[in-house]
């Protein structure tokens, strides 16, 4: 392995996020530098993909045409388990503080993290 | 904090805005709505209809800033602040410590005013949510009370508290930047007595409030009347 992760916005079915090496906090969206304290020494880390709902809103009408197949859709805040909020796509019936797991489905001609109640 | 639904507790806000539209010539909306059309109205991103959100619009707005007064009235800016907590919504913070928060409190202690001191406020309002959610934390309403507040008149033209006279970004139209703009437009008009059938009874010191991004970027500014 080469060490660099692929993760679903490259097609493979991974959720990655960036631990700071220096206070330990975790973020979604990649940056050189931990946007908690500036730390340049930001580690690439595959998460578990489970977490707990913070909000839910159905889409009942379509952004764009490609989506008009979807709808309607729930898109979801999700406060994973290593502590990074990320949205994501979901069951329709999922509600706030719902124990979820991520797998990964097509919305729309890509590959997406789609969440489900754990069991 | 509010977490009530706001299919439960902002229709109102969308009513009054549409009110108060009609009574402006370059309003978008030119029908009165009931609270009941805003919940028969389409669902869009639930808990949010359709006449929760505001439109689509073409349009304009302008004022012009000069050093020397143009009139018998001038308006002085009291105090201005502003607060950038996030940019995409993964990485607000609670929402009970947004950036309208922290805008308003810095401009509060920059200008010296008080809320208790407004007599006229222009709050950004994409969404009747947005709406309810910065009355709240600009202290306009208590926790929860923005929408018994708007359903008790208080923020009509002839409340308490005259509100987006204009009809706001829900109802005189959303254009982007001008969409914005206009809030301060109408904020000048009423300040320097020129809003014709619209004018409040006293617009001497009025509190102007933006919010761009997703509740990320906010500004706080009160203006004050000078002779």
């Amino acid at each position: 392995m080469s060490g660099k992760l692929a993760d679903w916005t490259s097609g493979a079915e991974a959720i990655l996020y960036q631990s700071c090496g220096a206070c330990g906090r975790a973020q979604y969206f990649r940056r050189s530098f931990c946007a908690a304290c500036g730390a340049p020494d930001v580690v690439e880390k595959s998460a578990s993909g489970t977490g707990t709902v913070y909000a839910t809103s159905l889409v009942c009408r379509a952004a764009t045409p490609e989506t008009r197949a979807h709808i309607p859709y729930n898109i979801l805040l999700v406060d994973t388990r290593e502590g990074f909020r990320m949205m994501a796509h979901g069951d329709n019936d999922l509600a706030i503080g719902d124990q979820v797991v991520a797998g990964y489905r097509s919305f729309a001609g890509r590959l997406v993290p789609y969440f489900e109640k754990r069991k | 904090m509010n977490t009530a639904s706001p299919s439960k507790t902002s229709p109102n806000s969308r009513v009054l805005m549409r009110a108060h539209a009609l009574t402006h010539p370059g309003a978008q909306f030119k029908e009165a709505i009931t609270v009941a059309d805003v919940m028969a109205s389409k669902p869009v991103a639930m808990p949010l209809k359709l006449l929760d959100c505001c439109p689509v619009s073409d349009g304009g707005a302008a004022f012009v800033v000069s050093r020397e007064r143009t009139g018998a009235m001038g308006i002085r800016v009291r105090g201005c602040a502003q607060a950038h907590t996030h940019q995409h919504v993964t990485a607000a913070p609670a929402l009970s410590e947004l950036g309208a928060e922290i805008a308003i409190a810095r401009a509060k202690a920059a200008s010296g005013v008080a809320i208790s001191d407004v007599r006229y406020a222009a709050v950004y309002d994409s969404f009747t949510i947005t709406l309810a959610m910065l009355l709240e934390d600009l202290g306009l309403a208590g926790r929860g009370e923005a929408a018994a507040r708007v359903r008790a008149g208080y923020f009509g033209r002839a409340g308490a508290m005259p509100l987006n006279t204009h009809g706001g970004l829900l109802s005189y139209g959303h254009c982007g930047v001008g969409g914005a703009m206009a809030h301060l437009v109408e904020t000048h008009l009423q300040m320097t007595g020129r809003a014709g059938p619209r004018q409040v009874r006293d617009a001497s010191l009025a509190l102007l409030h933006g919010d761009g991004g997703v509740l990320s970027s906010h500004v706080s500014m009160f203006l004050e009347r000078v002779r």
